[in-house]
């Protein structure tokens, strides 16, 4: 089969971005320690039955540490519980996130804080808010007809 | 006269010319380029607000 030479040319520039890409995030994720969730740390609940089930049945931001919190968060139709959180700069907050009933999005808006909160799984997240400012907090999955009046903020102090 | 336009130009020696790439090629190379653009500016953007 005949292939043009600079066909040729161009595929062989597609496998090589191709390679670069991979390789680049390969060492990035190894680096950062990047892992799936463990199977065996997989922690189911009964959404019907959050308000009993700790933590979700206390909603809050709770301190652990200097500077270092858990945000536990139960996303409804249509808000956050808690709602308007407030922390001092620097902060280093682990979010847990779940929802009583449909599927939520949990996205900080300029952070790569992004995840999904699924009814009956528990979705986790750390992030470090050095910048004080105000943050949007708001729900990127279409969730009823209340969805796109889903936002909270995040205040930084 | 309606085959001439169906049939591929003949060298000398009888065979099909190579088509004529050049200007394909540097279009899927611009292309290329803003695939390569595209990538790592998401990639810096994470980087950022890591």
């Amino acid at each position: 089969m005949h292939i043009h030479r600079l066909e040729k040319i161009w595929i062989a520039f597609g496998l090589v971005m191709l390679a670069v890409f991979l390789t680049v995030l390969g060492i990035f994720a190894f680096s950062q320690g990047v892992q799936t969730p463990h199977s065996y740390a997989h922690q189911g609940v009964d959404p019907e039955k959050l308000s009993e089930t700790p933590p979700f049945d206390q909603p809050g931001v709770y301190q652990i540490g200097e500077n270092e919190y858990e945000a536990v968060i139960v996303t409804y139709a249509f808000g956050f519980n808690p709602g308007e959180i407030t922390v001092p700069a620097g902060a280093r907050i682990h979010f847990v996130v779940t929802s009583p009933d449909v599927v939520h999005g949990f996205e900080i808006a300029g952070t790569t804080v992004n995840l999904m909160s699924i009814p009956g799984e528990v979705n986790r997240v750390t992030y470090t808010f050095d910048k004080p400012g105000e943050y949007l907090i708001l729900c990127n999955e279409y969730c009823g007809i209340g969805h796109q009046a889903m936002y909270t903020k995040l205040i930084v102090i | 006269m309606a085959n001439d336009l169906q049939r591929q130009p003949a060298n000398a020696d009888g065979r099909e010319a190579e088509p004529a790439l050049w200007g394909t090629f540097a279009a899927v190379l611009i292309i290329g380029a803003l695939f390569v653009a595209g990538w790592f500016g998401a990639f810096g953007l994470f980087l950022a607000r890591n």
